[in-house]
């Protein structure tokens, strides 16, 4: 039976953005009902411009650090932008030479596999993680009364708040899904064309400032939390 | 410009001062948020034409960060008519001459809104009306700063390219002397340089001396109004650069511009009664008056809050070390170099705190505003301060209330700290701690140097500044 998997995810002490990101990416793939079984294990995911987080797994307990822990025995690499993207798999991070990580990947195939898999568990469908992101954001500052949503791929349109929209955002299901998750951030979005979005400048500030909310949290994930709290009764 | 004729600088209407100093061009300087100046050069008819409410520039000067990236993910009030612009207002009163080009004048300018009103996040603006409020309740402020600055022969260009790890300090010796004639002489050239023109711009100074680290000086100015006392590190900075550029070589202001010794910017300041007394001396209390200690109160209390404006950058944040002369504690003592706020009471002619957590990378105007918003709300609320620091030999007490030790640390301070914001404005408090998770985020989305393996080293508390700080704040700040 595929269900939603809500373990305790914890960030360290005074956390990174990238441990921030990863952990309320973590929060929010893992309310989504998968036939993915969380692994037991350590292991240390590096993007290509160099941040760095280890994860520690353990039964009903998810921490997450900076940098890449002694402790780890897997090693990855993954543009931490792809998060939750299937077609951006993430790669073994082995150079050949070090025996002791190829020795742990033959040793623990299961692990690396789960682990694998569970880097790409996609990210609520647009229009559940516009809900929920407007269930946060809408008493944010400088946020629009109501925004219309126009998803291309799939024709589809949704408005949010009430009455005439001040804003309205465009593009496909994936850039919104993670838009709508604070994966990505609406300024550099519309920046470098991926989302097309008329707006004021007041209001593409409040809906920027929401996402980075959502994606940092208050360094405890309660945020996100909340958020998940009120849109899935946890 | 009737009006301007009536203003008087050294005794002069406008005009007959710009005549009579032979002025073809005005340079118009204002302080952004993060510290460097911005303004414009104008010819003088441009300038006098564009008074009394000064020129238009964008209003991303004022809202970017130090590397010009306008702040589109956070916005403030001031940017109402949206990608617009805002005026530089000149502050006549602070006109004065190059100190190299006899028809070059530098005039302070406010940040204004196009139609003349105040934008409360002009750093200057901020410091004006915390004067002013302490002024209502019936003190007048001195504060003086203390500039440290290194110096290399290295010039900035080479310094560029060598990625920051050829710097050459100037000085005799590579060790941890401090008023070593040795050094000063080494320095001595570029300093006769910078004292001259400062003397022509008229700018009081008081001392300069080799400093602790190799390379490294310190310039010290006298006390005199809150503004006009960060109007002149403003210029200073300015004016070392230049030199520095003309000379050759290179100058940073950067908090930890390596793993040894740091800059500061410490602050000096005292109040004085209307009378013109020392407000902080009190004979009959051996030397502290009451309001010393509500002062000391509010400033330990806001500490860690404030830290946020005293250590803005990530770069300044390595300079806090356990048992170094930087103040790892909220904490004060009488003459005690190891407490955050040196407390001299003495006598009333030096009744002072210096206050001693301020990085070198610190914005003048902003530093000063914290410092005195919190004096003030120690003042209005009678805080009574903690126990006094005594004089140490090992570490502080456990007692003590540890600061903040990094940039996120020191936001989340401030955003809880409910005196500051009663003081500055919750919206300058709130646009303060947006741009620092900016600064934040974009260290943290640099390209990172390659790391070892297993490396489990976090950049802002480790004390090698990073190349991505160099780029950043040396040439900058």
């Amino acid at each position: 039976m595929n269900t939603p998997m809500h373990p305790d995810i914890r960030v360290e002490d005074d956390p990174s953005p990238a441990v921030l990101m990863m952990a309320n990416w973590l929060r929010l793939a893992l309310s989504v009902p998968t036939s993915t079984r969380l692994a037991t294990g350590i292991f240390a995911v590096t993007s290509p411009r160099g941040p760095s987080v280890t994860v520690n797994m353990r039964p009903h307990i998810i921490s997450l650090e900076s940098g890449m822990s002694d402790e780890a025995r897997l090693f990855f690499r993954l543009d931490f932008n792809h998060l939750g993207d299937s077609s951006h798999k993430p790669v073994i991070d082995g150079d050949g030479k070090n025996t002791d990580t190829i020795r742990a990947y033959i040793k623990h195939p299961w692990l690396t596999a789960r682990i694998r898999r569970l880097l790409v568990l996609p990210f609520p469908h647009w229009q559940e993680g516009a809900a929920r992101f407007w269930t946060v954001a809408a008493t944010l500052p400088d946020m629009p009364k109501s925004l219309l949503v126009t998803c291309n791929d799939e024709a589809q349109k949704m408005t949010l708040g009430e009455g005439e929209p001040e804003a309205k955002i465009t593009g496909i299901s994936l850039a919104l899904a993670r838009l709508f998750a604070g994966h990505t951030i609406l300024s550099q979005e519309s920046y470098i064309g991926r989302l097309h979005c008329q707006v004021s400048l007041q209001h593409l500030a409040g809906l920027s400032n929401a996402g980075l909310e959502l994606r940092l949290g208050d360094h405890q994930g309660s945020q996100i939390e909340n958020l998940l709290q009120s849109s899935t009764g946890i | 410009m009737p009006q301007m004729d009536e203003h008087l600088i050294d005794g002069l209407g406008l005009a007959e001062w710009l005549e009579q100093h032979h002025v073809q061009l005005v340079r118009t300087h204002a302080t952004t948020l993060d510290g460097p100046a911005v303004g414009k050069y104008l010819r003088r008819a441009s300038f006098e034409k564009a008074l009394p409410d000064g020129h238009g520039l964008s209003y991303i000067a004022l809202a970017a960060d130090l590397s010009g990236m306008p702040h589109f993910n956070f916005w403030h009030k001031f940017q109402e008519p949206g990608l617009g612009d805002i005026l530089l207002r000149p502050d006549l009163s602070t006109l004065a001459q190059d100190g190299k080009e006899p028809s070059l004048s530098h005039c302070i300018c406010d940040f204004t809104l196009i139609d003349g009103g105040e934008i409360s996040l002009c750093p200057r603006t901020m410091l004006r009306k915390i004067t002013e409020k302490i002024a209502s309740v019936g003190y007048g402020i001195k504060a003086a700063f203390e500039l440290e600055f290194f110096l290399y022969k290295t010039s900035f260009a080479e310094a560029r390219k060598g990625g920051y790890k050829n710097l050459e300090p100037i000085g005799a010796t590579r060790l941890h002397n401090i008023y070593l004639l040795k050094n000063a002489y080494h320095a001595r050239p570029f300093m006769e340089e910078v004292t001259k023109q400062l003397d022509r711009q008229g700018i009081e100074w008081e001392s300069w001396n080799d400093e602790g680290g190799a390379g490294q000086v310190e310039l010290n100015f006298p006390p005199t109004d809150p503004v006009r006392a960060a109007d002149v590190v403003s210029r200073a900075r300015q004016t070392i650069y230049e030199i520095a550029l003309d000379m050759n070589m290179a100058v940073t202001f950067m908090a930890q511009p390596s793993s040894d010794i740091s800059n500061g910017l410490h602050i000096h300041h005292s109040l004085q009664a209307e009378n013109g007394e020392a407000a902080f001396y009190d004979s009959a209390q051996g030397g502290r008056s009451a309001l010393l200690l509500h002062w000391i109160a509010g400033i330990v209390a806001t500490m860690p809050g404030a830290a946020s404006y005293l250590c803005p950058s990530i770069n300044s944040w390595r300079r806090l070390k356990e048992f170094s002369a930087t103040p790892v504690t909220a904490s004060w003592g009488e003459e005690n170099k190891t407490a955050a706020l040196r407390i001299v009471s003495r006598s009333a002619s030096l009744a002072r705190i210096e206050h001693r957590l301020i990085a070198g990378d610190a914005n003048p105007y902003l530093a000063l505003a914290v410092i005195l918003a919190g004096g003030l709300a120690g003042l209005i609320h009678k805080l009574e301060p903690p126990d006094e620091l005594p004089p140490m030999g090992g570490e502080p007490p456990d007692r003590e209330t540890r600061l903040p030790r990094t940039i996120t640390k020191a936001a989340k301070a401030l955003r809880e700290d409910q005196y500051l914001s009663e003081m500055l404005g919750e919206d300058v408090v709130d646009y303060w701690l947006k741009t620092r998770r900016a600064e934040w985020l974009s260290f943290h989305n640099r390209r990172h140097e390659p790391a070892p393996r297993r490396s489990h080293k976090k950049g802002p508390q480790s004390v090698q500044p990073t190349l991505w700080e160099f780029e950043r704040y040396f040439e900058l700040i």
